[in-house]
This record gives structure tokens, C-alpha cells and sequence, in this order.
């Protein structure tokens, strides 16, 4: 976990190792009224899922995000989708078992401003987030077999989503949270199978699941029509369900963002 | 920008705090890993209520004993003896690695069958030769009786193979499947060997998972079905040989050829191993298995620790052994005439 707390530090300096952070200037021109990314990265994820192990997995693999924002007057229409694999180890020296992770999450963020102010000010933005994942494991077991078994979680929730935007710099830095309220969670018993592919959604609520999903971004130039974006993202859930389920995942993204409409550069 | 900080600042918090959400990991001490496998089976064993077992009393009876085990190997012996009381083929612990796996032994493990590959290849079929893959050894048995022998079902990927068997013996007016002392394999490898015979898809058996905590928790009967698979099938008379030691995955073929019209089993009772377990772990790296669905015949029958009753009842005795006869075999030339 001491590379939660680095990579934390990593994505904060993108914000507070600029100079002059607090001094500058507040831009309030030239945000476009539409953007699209792509970012790709790395992803951390530390995961257990008692329906495949009682052991912790952790590991690394790839990232890659695509992400969309509409603005509508003084709402704001985000959707984002990231994913990727990962390969994640036992934590336990005594049990070698490993499992390669596919991991899909897309968001719908809806938000607008507290105030009646423009969606491109500096401040604070207030919504709903619906948010979906679904994640496939292939658990790898050390048994005289060398068996492999797949377990499913899809999870989609919907719950209140807050969104901090400020010009640093002359470019834009982006804290985004959200907390999920009520959700649907497709999570496999046991292992799947030809014999067990049926769903068994289960609508739950804070008491059985709690999470966070969370994001720093910072786009350089936000008044250019192209630029660079610096994306951390954290999320943990924590599901109690006859088999817990509990999941961290953070990444650390570079990309490309695109702006559309609004003031030209 | 005050704000912006202190939420950066919240983030990093947050994220430090990650442990919360993953919690503890688990004890590995005897009562614990006692508790862990208790527990597991405990939502996921199929046969508890079919079987009458009462899992609260064995817990009870074993823990104290697993509490006290002075080595890992002593702790290992008592849990193998609480598992042992489910009368189990499909329930094993592999405690130390891969090398060792401890399961229970039947009495269909331990039955003699008096079945002997070499005698029937040197006595009764002639032009015995191994598929590509030596996965099946097949000839003559006369003329025009064809003789398929399959020592198991393991791996996946060969039952094309059955097609090139077959297109050899294309010219059969019957054939023989032995399957005795078969000792199981793949699921589906099965069902797709086994659709090389069908004539239209048939439903063979029926399948309940586990799918929650409670013993009686499952889900609804899913079908079994056998279809038409391969580039050809053989639809003509099928005589399948089955013993004691026909298990798992081999009853799983029986069940879905006797589903089929010209199909005759004969031989001895199978064993009754009908769990098609899973496997899982231990937070000590032990791993083990266990039976997590119940299978039933097409009527609905369940035959775990039964077995399935052949059509023709043949049972190969030790002077059929010791004079160099197979009394199945025979029996099944003798129908194929």
C-alpha cells in the first residue's frame, strides 16, 4: 500500500509543484464547450474477492482512457471509458496463485454549477454520477491441476458526484469525486462456467456497498485547441456480500485532449 | 485555490486510507485456516443435504483436533478426516504444493473390475492402433463390430479426433465404446465425444450449482444435452461398457449415450462420483476441491455415491480373469450379432 501514499504525492504535484500556484491569475475565457481525451497509462489495482480467494492480489498492468465532456448552458455532460489488464499476485509468500485481471469502467457524470455561473469559471460543480464496471478474472490456482477459473463482478452505481475545476498556470486542474448511493452488483458465487453463466443481480445500498472514485487531472494550456492531460485516478470499493469483495485501484495516465467550440484559441 | 489544496490534500488522505477498505489479511493459524476451510465448504458443498450430513457437528467434532495439531502435517491429517466424512471421490486437499493432493478413497476406488486393456487388444480386436493423439485405441472386433477404448477424458481438444476414428469404422454395423475403468476428465470433451453418436440434440441429464449460502441453495435444473457434433456421426448400434470404476466425467458420457436410441450399456454399476468439483484455496496457499453442483439423470434421479445402473448387467468374475475372458465384451459382441 506505501504505493498508494507515492503515487498520491505523484498526481498532487501535477497541481502543487507548479510555481507561483497560488498567485496566478484566474482565466475565465477560452474553455471550449466540448472536449474529448485519450489517455493511456499504468494501473495499480489491490483486490480481493472472496468468491475466487481469501488471499490479496495485488498488481500492475496497463491503462488506456477515452473521456467526453459536453457543456450545456451551466450543466456540464461527462462520459468517460477506461480500462485495461492487469497480471496481480498472492501478497502471501505461500501461495503463489496469480490472476490476470480485464477491467471496463464507464462513467456518465451529469453536473452543473451551485451558482448560476458559467460552466467554464473556476469553482465548484455538483451532480449525479452513474458509473459501471465490470471486471473478469482468471484465477490461476496452484493446485496439482494447475487449474484456471474466471469470476465476474459488474457493478454499476449511481450516487452524488462533486467536481473542483481551477485554472492553474494558464491550464486547467480537475478534482473530481463521487460517492456511490445505491447500486446493482452482478457478482459471480463461484466460478463461471458453461453450467453458470446466469446473472444474479443483487440491488444493494450503503449499508453493502461502499466506494469512492475519485480523479486529479490537469490539461497544460487549457485555451489551446490540443493539449497535453496528466490523469491520476483512485477508486475503492468495498462490497459485503456472503463473499466480500474488496478492491483499490489508482492510475497514473498522459494523454491528449481535444477542444471543440467556445472561444477559438 | 485554498479549497483545491485542501481537497488535493483530502485525495492524498483518502488514498492513504485505502488499507480500510482492504481490510485485514487473514489469520493463518490452525483454528483459522480450520475456519476458512470449514466455512468454504460450508457455502459451496453441494451433497450436505442429500447426503444427510450435519457440516455444524463435524465442524465441532473436528476443530478442537485441528486446534491442537502440533505441525502442519498433523493439522492437514485432521482436516483430510473432517472431509473425508463427506464420502466424497470429488473432495481432495492438496496441502504441501502441487505434489500432494489427500482424497477420499471409495469403495469404487478400491473395487476390482477384473478389466484388462491388454487382454481385450490381445484376445478380441484385431488392427488395434492409437488415434494422433494416443487419446483413443481402437480396431475390430469382428468384421464389422468396431471397438473404441477410452481410458479417460482428460485434456481438451481431441474429440475431432473421434471423427478420423470414425470415418475409419464407417464401415461398422455396430460398435463397442469401453469406458471402463475410465477415469474421467473433461466435462465438455465429454459431451462433444459423445454428440459424435447423437442424431439430434437430447436432453440427458439435468444440473443444480450451489449459488448461495444455504445448504438447499441452488439454482434451477439446467439441462444436459447431447447434439450432433463433428464432421460425422455414428448413429448405428452402440454398446457401452462400464464398471465400478467408471467415474465422474465417464458418467457423465454414459449418461448422455444412454440418452441415445441404439445405445446399450453394459457391464457393472458406475461409481457414483457425479460433483464435478471446483477448486479453490486456502490464505495458507493450501488448495483443495469440492463438489458444488448436483447432477440428476433425465429422471430427475440423483446418483451421486449410486452410480449408474447399466442396461445389461455383466460383471467380469476372477476366473473369467484368470481363464483370459471378458465376460462385457463378449456379452456386447454376442447383442451386436
Amino acid at each position: 500500500m506505501r504505493r498508494v501514499a507515492v503515487l498520491t504525492a505523484a498526481g498532487a504535484c501535477l497541481l502543487c509543484g507548479q510555481p507561483g500556484f497560488a498567485q496566478l491569475p484566474v482565466a475565465r475565457a477560452g474553455d471550449a464547450s466540448a472536449s474529448l481525451s485519450v489517455s493511456a497509462g499504468f494501473s495499480w489495482n489491490d483486490r480481493r474477492d472472496l468468491s475466487a480467494s481469501p488471499l490479496l492480489f495485488g498488481g500492475h498492468g496497463g491503462d488506456f482512457g477515452l473521456a467526453a465532456q459536453r457543456t450545456l448552458g451551466h450543466a456540464s455532460l461527462q462520459f468517460s471509458l477506461h480500462g485495461g489488464a492487469r497480471t496481480l499476485a498472492s501478497s502471501s509468500n505461500s501461495a503463489p496463485a496469480t490472476e490476470h485481471l480485464t477491467e471496463l469502467q464507464a462513467h456518465i457524470w451529469l453536473m452543473r454549477r451551485l451558482h448560476l455561473q458559467p460552466i467554464a469559471t473556476d469553482g465548484l460543480l455538483i451532480g449525479l454520477a452513474l458509473e459501471s464496471s465490470a471486471a473478469l478474472s482468471a484465477h490461476d490456482y496452484t493446485d496439482p491441476a494447475r487449474r484456471v477459473s474466471h469470476f465476474v463482478l459488474g457493478i454499476v452505481t449511481l450516487g452524488p458526484a462533486a467536481s473542483w475545476r481551477q485554472t492553474v498556470h494558464g491550464g486547467l486542474a480537475t478534482l473530481e469525486i463521487a460517492t456511490p448511493v445505491t447500486a446493482a452488483v452482478a457478482h459471480s458465487y463461484s466460478a463461471v462456467n458453461q453450467q453458470n453463466s446466469a446473472v444474479n443481480l443483487r440491488v444493494v445500498s450503503l449499508g453493502a456497498l461502499r466506494g469512492v472514485t475519485s480523479s486529479l487531472s490537469y490539461a497544460p494550456w487549457k485555451s489551446q485547441r490540443v493539449g497535453v492531460l496528466y490523469l491520476y485516478r483512485l477508486s475503492a470499493l468495498r462490497y459485503d456480500d456472503v463473499q466480500d469483495v474488496r478492491l483499490v485501484s489508482q492510475s497514473l495516465s498522459v494523454g491528449a485532449v481535444v477542444r471543440f467550440g467556445g472561444a477559438a484559441p | 485555490m485554498r479549497a483545491l489544496r485542501s481537497a488535493t490534500f483530502a485525495l492524498v488522505l483518502c488514498s492513504a486510507c485505502a488499507d480500510s477498505f482492504l481490510g485485514p489479511g487473514p489469520a493463518q493459524d490452525h483454528g483459522a485456516v480450520f475456519d476458512e476451510l470449514w466455512r468454504e465448504f460450508d457455502l459451496h458443498y453441494s451433497f450436505f443435504e442429500f447426503k444427510h450430513i450435519n457440516w455444524d457437528s463435524l465442524g465441532t467434532h473436528y476443530r478442537p483436533l485441528a486446534v491442537a495439531a502440533r505441525s502442519n502435517v498433523e493439522l492437514a491429517g485432521v482436516l483430510a478426516r473432517m472431509l473425508g466424512e463427506l464420502d466424497d471421490v470429488h473432495v481432495s486437499l492438496a496441502p504441501f504444493g502441487s505434489s500432494t493432493s489427500i482424497r477420499y478413497q471409495s469403495r469404487a476406488d478400491t473395487a476390482t473390475t477384473y478389466f484388462s486393456p491388454a487382454l481385450v487388444f490381445a484376445r478380441y480386436v484385431h488392427a488395434a492402433q492409437f488415434n494422433q493423439t494416443q487419446h483413443i485405441r481402437f480396431g475390430l472386433a469382428t468384421p464389422d463390430v468396431g471397438y473404441l477404448y477410452l481410458p479417460d477424458f482428460r485434456g481438451t481438444n481431441w474429440a475431432a479426433e473421434m471423427d478420423t476414428v470414425l470415418a475409419q469404422l464407417s464401415f461398422a454395423r455396430a460398435i463397442v465404446v469401453d469406458v471402463r475403468d475410465n477415469a474421467g476428465g473433461t466435462y465438455e470433451l465429454a459431451a462433444a465425444l459423445a454428440g459424435r453418436f447423437a442424431d439430434r440434440r437430447r436432453t440427458f441429464g439435468y444440473l443444480r450449482r450451489r449459488n448461495g449460502p444455504g445448504h438447499g441453495d441452488f439454482t434451477p435444473f439446467m439441462n444436459e444435452t447431447v447434439e450432433p457434433a463433428g464432421a460425422r456421426q455414428f448413429t448405428g448400434r452402440v454398446y457401452v461398457l462400464a464398471n465400478r470404476r467408471s467415474f465422474s466425467t465417464a458418467e457423465n458420457f454414459i449418461l448422455a449415450m444412454r440418452s441415445l436410441p441404439l445405445v446399450t450399456v453394459l457391464g457393472d454399476t458406475t461409481a457414483g462420483a457425479s460433483g464435478a468439483p471446483i477448486v479453490r484455496e486456502l490464505s495458507n496457499g493450501w488448495t483443495y476441491q469440492l463438489s458444488e453442483w448436483i447432477e440428476y439423470t433425465a429422471s430427475h434421479l440423483v446418483y451421486e455415491g449410486l452410480g449408474l445402473p447399466p442396461d445389461v448387467v455383466v460383471r467380469t468374475t476372477l476366473t473369467d480373469s484368470q481363464q483370459g475372458v471378458d465376460a462385457v465384451l463378449e456379452r456386447a459382441l454376442t447383442l451386436a450379432r
